[in-house]
C-alpha cells in the first residue's frame, strides 16, 4: 500500500469541518461500583484540538471517565459523544476506537516489558494497521523528538520511568489519533520527564490539530492545559481555562515571617479562613485582589514582630482550597486545625538544641541484585524538625525509608535512629519510632477506633491508659464522629489522618511517612501539615517525609532531592533556592505566538536548559537585561511574538530539575535517561 | 511505655491484642466464616453420608432359563441393599447388552435344567458376567454374588442329607469397633480431618497474605512485636476455630444428626487437633510468605493439597501405597491425625496407644514451624 492509499485509511488527513466542533460530549454521566459512587453528573464539552485536563486526588473519579470517553468502560446515566457518535453500546464504541489512542494510569502500563522499544512500537501500530513506510516516517520522527531513537534496542523493562511514559505515548500516537486520552501520565515520573513529556505533547496537539484528554493529581500542571476540569468525589466542581478559575476565588496571598509560626496561623486564622505555615513562613490568603489592601489588612491583625510582607497573586491550589472551603457543606469540616496549646507553644522550642540528629543516614547503599535502588545517601534531621525526601517514582525514597526503619538492612553504610544504629533495631527502638507506610496501612475492615485499639495495644497500652490516649489523638488530628465507621468507608482524607493518629499512639521521637499525602484533597493535605507542623514545632517530634509532589518542598524545614538512587541537592528551601539563584540567576518567563519554535531557538542561542512551561518559555538567567534583550532581538528575526516578559521566583521545581540536569552532564549522559527503573520500593 | 508489669505480662498482653484483632476480622469476613459453617456442618453431613466404599444397589440383571423352584430360591437370595434386580431376561443374548449398555452391574445366567440337575444330586453352573470397567464394585459384587451362592449351595447339600451332619466348615466373624461394617463414622471423621487441615492452612495464610497485600505487615514489622508473635497472632485464633468448628461437628453433625457413636476422651482428642491444626497452620504461614498475594497462596493451595490428602493415606491406607510413596507418607502430618483420630474416636483409645502419632505430629509440626518462622523472617529482607 502506497502512502495515497493510506490517506483513506487513516480517518485523521480526510476530515475538517463536516463534524461537530466538539469532539467529546458528556452529558449527565453517573456511574457507581457497588456502593460507591465513581462519577456523578458529570458535564463536559471538549473542542477540537485542544488540551483539556482532569485534575483531582487519587480516587476522584478521573480514570473512570477517561476511561467511559474511551468506551472502555460501562456507565450508569447520562450520554457520551465521541465524534459525534453516541457511545451506548460495544459496537458504537468500536467505531470510535480506531480514531481515538488511550494511554492507561501507570508506569509502561500498556507496554510489553520483554520487548524492545522498537518492538512495543511495532507491535501497536500492527495492532493499528499501520502501513511499514508511514510507520517508518512517523516512529524516525516520534523517537528523534522523544530522544529515545538511540535505546530503540533496550527491552522496555529496562527504561526509566520518564522513558516508559515517553514510549508509551509514542505508542498511543503511532495510528495518529485525533483524539488521545492520557489517565495520569505524568504521576511519579521526575521534573525534567515531565516537562518533557508535555513540550513533546503540547507540540503534537498544536502541529496536528488533534485533541487531548489528560488526567493529573498535579496542580501546577494546570499551566499546560487550555481547559480544565477540577474532580472532587466524583463530582466536576469547577471547569474552565485556568485564568477563569483563577477568578473564581479572587484575593492576593500574603507571606511574612514569624517567629511564632503557630501562634501567628492560629490567630489569622481567627479572621482569615486560608492560613498555612510554610517552615518559618506564614501564608494567608486574603479576600482582596489589590496587594496594598491586602497588606494594610494583614497589618492590623498580625503580631507585632512580624517580618516583611510580601504579596503574590493566589494559585490554583489556593483557589481550589477556597472553593472547597466555600461548598463546605459537602467536604470534610476543618477541624483540627484550630486550637493550638498556647502553654505548650510558649515552652522554648527544642529544635536544633542539642545537635544531635534524631535521624541520621551516612553512606547507605542498597542494591537489588545489579541495580543501585540507594546510592550513598547521608540525611540529618534534628528532633523538632521536618525533613522532606523528595523525588520520583523509583528514584530510591521508599528504600531508604526501609533501611531506617529497619525493614530492609542496607547493603552498605550505616545510620541511626532515635539513638540506636539501624539494622538491629531492638524492640525499645521500635517503642520509639512511629512509620505510616505508602497508602496508609490500614485495617479497612475494621473500625477507626478498633484500628486505633489495636495500634496502641501493639505498642503495649493497658485499657485505662489507651482510652485517654486515643481520646487525644481523635482531638490532635480530628477524626470526631469517624470513630464508630468502617475504616474502608472513610474518605482518604480521614483515612490518612487516621493512619497518622495509629503511628502517634505510642508518642514516638521520631515518625517516618511515606508518601502521606498522595490520594488526599488540597484541603486534606493542608490540614495533615499543619497536624505535623505541630508536632514538630510543639512535642518537638522528628519527622521524614517523601512526597512526590514539588509544591509540598516548601512545607518542610529541610529536603533532599533524590534522582536516580542519589541526593542531588539538599539543604532548606531558602538556602536551594539561593544556591540556585547565585549560579544561574531568576527565572524568565516568556510568553510567545509559538512556544515550541522559540525553544528551539533560545536552546540553539546559549540557552541548552531552556523549557516549556505551559504556553511559556522559562528560563533561568543571571543578567536580565541582556538576555531578555537577546531573546527579542532572536524571536524578532524569527517573526515570533513575544506577549508577555514576566520575572518569576525561583520555584522548588526549578532546583529539582537544574539538580538533575547537573547531575546528567557530571555522567556525561542525556537527561532522564540514566537509570534502569526497578519497580521496587 | 513498658511501665506497667512484667516484660512476659506485656508480651501476652500484646499477643492477645493482635489475636483479637484477627478474631474481629473473620468475624467481619462473614463470606467465609459462612462458608467454614456450611464445611463443618452440611458439608460434613453429606460428605459422610454421600460417599461409600460399600456395595449398594448394585443393578443386577437375571436370565433365567429354568423358571424352577430351586432357580427362584437362589434369585431370592439377592437382595437389598446390596443388590437389586434390574430386569428379568427371556433371553441369554441380551446380557452382554444390558453390560455394554451399562444398565446392569452384573448378569446372572441360570441355565435350563438347573432345578433338575440339583434335584437328581448332579452338581450344575451358573453363569455371573460383571462390569469390570468400575473394578473396586465388580470386586465387591463378585465377593457377595460369590458368597451368596456358595450359601445356596451349602443349603441344598445340606437339605438333600437332611439330618446328618456335614464336614462343612463355619466361619464365625467377629469385626471389632464397627461390628456391622458402618464406615459413616470412619467417613465423617476423614471429612473432619480434611477439613480440618485444608482451613488450618487457609485461614492463616489468607490473614497474612492480606496484610502483605495492604502493606499493614510492616507496620507490624516496625512495631515492637517480633516475628514470633505476629505469627502466633495468625496461628492462634486460627486454630481456635478451628477447634470451635470440630466440636460442633463432633456434637451436631457426628453424634446429632448422623446418630453415631463416638468413643474416647474428647479432650484428648482436642488436645490432638490444636496440635495438628497448629502445625498446619504452619505450613499455610510458609505457603503466604512465599507468596505475594491471596491469589497466589489460592494456587499453591490448590494445588498442594490433593498431593497432601493422598500422602495422608486417607483414600488408600499405607501400606497399600507404592514403596517409594511410603516414607514420604511418614512426613504427612494428616496421616499422624488421622491415626489419632481414627484411634481415639473409633477404638476408644487413650494416650497410651496413641503417644506415637503425637509424637509424630509434634516433630513434624515443630520442623513446619521453625521453617516458617525463618522464612517469614526472610521474606521481609
Amino acid at each position: 500500500m502506497d502512502a495515497a492509499a493510506l490517506v483513506d485509511r487513516i480517518p485523521f488527513a480526510s476530515r475538517a469541518g463536516d463534524e461537530p466542533q466538539n469532539v467529546v460530549e458528556v452529558h449527565g454521566v453517573g456511574k457507581k461500583y457497588q456502593r460507591t459512587v465513581a462519577l456523578r453528573e458529570i458535564e463536559l464539552k471538549i473542542r477540537r484540538g485542544e488540551v483539556f485536563g482532569l485534575i483531582g486526588p487519587d480516587g476522584s473519579g478521573k480514570s473512570s471517565l477517561i476511561r467511559a470517553m474511551a468506551g472502555v468502560q460501562q456507565y450508569d446515566a447520562g450520554t457520551i459523544d465521541v465524534f459525534g457518535i453516541r457511545i451506548d453500546s460495544q459496537r458504537s464504541a468500536e467505531r470510535v476506537k480506531p480514531r481515538i489512542g488511550l494511554m492507561p494510569q501507570g508506569l509502561g502500563n500498556n507496554l510489553y516489558p520483554e520487548l524492545s522499544i522498537n518492538e512495543n512500537i511495532d507491535y501497536f501500530a500492527g495492532l493499528r494497521l499501520v502501513p511499514q513506510d508511514i510507520l517508518r516516517e512517523r516512529k524516525e520522527q516520534l523517537l528523534a523528538m522523544t530522544r529515545l531513537a538511540e535505546f530503540r534496542d533496550r527491552p522496555m523493562k529496562q527504561l526509566s520511568g520518564g522513558m516508559k511514559q515517553k514510549l508509551g505515548l509514542v505508542c498511543t500516537l503511532i495510528h495518529q489519533p485525533e483524539l488521545v486520552l492520557l489517565d495520569e501520565p505524568t504521576t511519579g515520573v521526575d521534573p525534567v520527564s515531565r516537562r518533557e513529556f508535555w513540550s513533546i505533547l503540547n507540540d503534537q496537539v498544536h502541529e496536528s490539530g488533534m485533541t487531548a484528554i489528560i488526567s493529573t493529581a498535579y496542580m501546577d500542571e494546570a499551566d499546560y492545559m487550555d481547559r480544565l476540569a477540577l474532580l472532587m468525589d466524583g463530582k466536576i466542581i469547577s471547569q474552565g481555562s485556568e485564568d477563569t478559575l483563577l477568578k473564581r476565588a479572587p484575593g492576593t496571598i500574603v507571606s511574612y515571617a514569624s517567629k511564632n509560626v503557630l501562634l501567628e496561623t492560629q490567630r489569622i486564622g481567627r479572621h482569615h479562613r486560608q492560613v498555612q505555615s510554610l517552615g518559618d513562613l506564614v501564608r494567608v490568603f486574603v479576600r482582596d485582589t489589590d496587594p496594598e489592601t491586602a497588606r494594610e489588612c494583614l497589618e492590623r491583625i498580625a503580631s507585632p514582630d512580624h517580618g516583611v510582607f510580601s504579596t503574590s497573586p493566589p494559585d490554583l491550589e489556593d483557589v481550589v482550597a477556597g472553593l472547597l472551603i466555600d461548598d463546605s457543606a459537602g467536604t470534610t469540616p476543618v477541624t483540627g486545625d484550630g486550637r493550638v496549646d498556647h502553654a505548650a507553644v510558649a515552652r522554648p522550642l527544642t529544635c536544633h538544641s542539642d545537635g544531635s540528629a534524631s535521624i541520621r543516614a551516612d553512606q547507605l547503599v542498597r542494591d537489588f541484585g545489579t541495580f543501585r535502588a540507594v546510592d550513598h545517601v547521608c540525611l540529618e534531621v534534628a528532633a523538632g524538625t521536618i525533613f522532606g525526601l523528595l523525588g520520583s517514582n523509583g528514584a530510591g525514597k521508599t528504600t531508604v525509608i526501609k533501611m531506617l526503619t529497619g525493614l530492609l538492612p542496607p547493603t552498605s553504610g550505616s545510620g541511626s535512629v532515635a539513638g540506636a544504629a539501624i539494622g538491629r533495631a531492638s524492640q525499645s527502638i521500635r517503642e520509639r519510632i512511629g512509620y505510616m507506610s505508602q497508602s496508609f496501612s490500614l485495617y479497612l475492615d475494621l473500625t477507626a477506633m478498633e484500628n486505633l485499639e489495636f495500634y496502641a495495644g501493639v505498642y503495649g497500652l493497658f485499657p485505662t491508659q489507651r482510652s485517654k490516649r486515643i481520646a487525644e489523638l481523635v482531638e490532635q488530628v480530628g477524626l470526631q464522629g469517624h470513630q464508630r465507621r468502617l475504616t474502608g468507608d472513610l474518605p482518604m482524607g480521614i483515612r490518612q489522618r487516621l493512619a497518622l493518629a495509629c503511628a502517634l499512639v505510642h508518642r514516638p521521637r521520631v515518625i517516618f511517612l511515606d508518601e502521606p499525602t498522595s490520594g488526599v484533597d488540597v484541603i486534606g493535605r493542608r490540614q495533615f501539615w499543619e497536624i505535623l507542623v505541630r508536632l514538630a514545632r510543639q512535642d518537638g517530634v522528628a519527622i521524614l517525609v517523601t512526597t512526590h509532589y514539588m509544591a509540598e518542598a516548601e512545607r518542610c524545614d529541610d529536603l533532599a532531592l533524590m534522582y536516580a538512587g542519589r541526593v542531588v541537592a539538599s539543604g532548606t528551601p531558602a538556602k536551594l533556592r539561593d544556591q540556585l539563584h547565585r549560579r544561574r540567576g531568576t527565572p524568565l518567563a516568556i510568553a510567545t505566538s509559538s512556544p515550541m519554535r522559540s525553544l528551539r531557538l533560545a536552546r540553539e542561542h546559549g540557552f541548552p536548559r531552556a523549557a516549556i512551561l505551559g504556553r511559556t518559555l522559562r528560563l533561568l538567567t543571571t543578567d536580565i537585561q541582556r538576555d531578555q534583550r537577546r531573546l527579542a532581538e532572536l524571536f524578532r528575526d524569527a517573526k515570533i511574538a513575544v506577549t508577555d516578559w514576566r520575572h518569576d521566583d525561583i520555584a522548588m521545581e526549578d532546583v529539582f530539575v537544574d539538580s538533575i540536569l547537573t547531575q546528567e552532564e557530571s555522567l556525561g549522559q542525556a537527561p532522564g535517561q540514566t537509570f534502569p527503573a526497578a519497580e521496587r520500593g | 511505655m513498658n511501665d506497667h508489669g512484667a516484660p512476659v505480662l506485656v508480651w501476652a498482653w500484646r499477643l492477645g491484642v493482635v489475636c483479637r484483632k484477627e478474631l474481629v476480622q473473620f468475624l467481619r469476613n462473614w463470606i467465609l466464616a459462612l462458608f467454614m459453617l456450611y464445611a463443618f456442618t452440611i458439608m460434613a453431613y453429606q460428605n459422610a453420608t454421600a460417599i461409600s466404599r460399600e456395595l449398594k444397589h448394585a443393578s443386577l440383571v437375571v436370565i433365567d432359563n429354568d423358571r424352577s423352584h430351586a432357580s427362584r430360591s437362589l434369585i431370592y437370595r439377592f437382595q437389598q441393599p446390596q443388590f437389586r434386580i434390574h430386569e428379568l431376561l427371556e433371553s441369554s443374548r441380551h446380557g452382554i447388552e444390558r453390560l455394554d449398555d451399562g444398565d446392569a452391574a452384573l448378569v446372572l445366567d441360570i441355565p435350563q435344567h438347573f432345578d433338575r440337575d440339583l434335584q437328581s444330586g448332579r452338581p450344575t453352573r451358573l453363569q455371573l458376567q460383571l462390569d469390570g470397567a468400575d473394578s473396586a464394585r465388580a470386586y465387591l459384587a463378585a465377593n457377595y454374588a460369590g458368597s451368596i451362592v456358595r450359601k445356596f449351595s451349602a443349603d441344598t447339600v445340606q437339605k438333600r442329607f437332611d439330618d446328618e451332619t456335614l464336614p462343612i466348615v463355619q466361619n464365625d466373624q467377629r469385626v471389632w469397633y464397627s461390628p456391622n461394617h458402618e464406615e459413616t463414622l470412619f467417613l465423617a471423621i476423614q471429612d473432619l480431618a480434611q477439613h480440618i487441615f485444608l482451613f488450618s492452612i487457609l485461614l492463616p495464610a489468607s490473614a497474612l497474605a492480606r496484610e502483605k497485600e495492604r502493606g499493614t505487615v510492616e507496620q507490624l514489622l516496625v512495631s515492637p512485636l517480633s516475628p514470633l508473635q505476629i505469627m502466633l497472632g495468625k496461628i492462634v485464633p486460627m486454630v481456635g476455630i478451628i477447634l470451635l468448628a470440630s466440636v460442633v461437628t463432633l456434637i451436631f453433625i457426628i453424634e446429632g444428626a448422623l446418630a453415631l457413636n463416638v468413643r474416647g476422651n474428647l479432650a484428648l482428642f482436642l488436645g490432638v487437633t490444636a496440635l495438628f491444626s497448629a502445625s498446619a497452620a504452619g505450613l499455610g504461614i510458609s505457603i503466604a510468605s512465599l507468596t505475594r498475594n491471596m491469589g497466589q497462596v489460592g494456587i499453591v493451595s490448590i494445588t498442594l493439597m490433593p498431593i497432601l490428602f493422598m500422602l495422608s493415606g486417607s483414600d488408600t491406607p499405607p501400606e497399600m501405597m507404592p514403596d517409594a510413596l511410603l516414607p514420604i507418607m511418614y512426613l504427612s502430618p494428616l496421616h499422624h491425625y488421622l491415626n489419632a483420630a481414627f484411634g481415639i474416636l473409633i477404638k476408644g483409645a487413650d494416650i497410651t496407644t496413641v503417644w506415637d502419632s503425637i509424637l509424630y505430629m509434634a516433630i513434624l509440626g515443630g520442623g513446619v514451624f521453625a521453617f516458617s518462622l525463618v522464612r517469614f523472617r526472610q521474606s521481609f529482607r
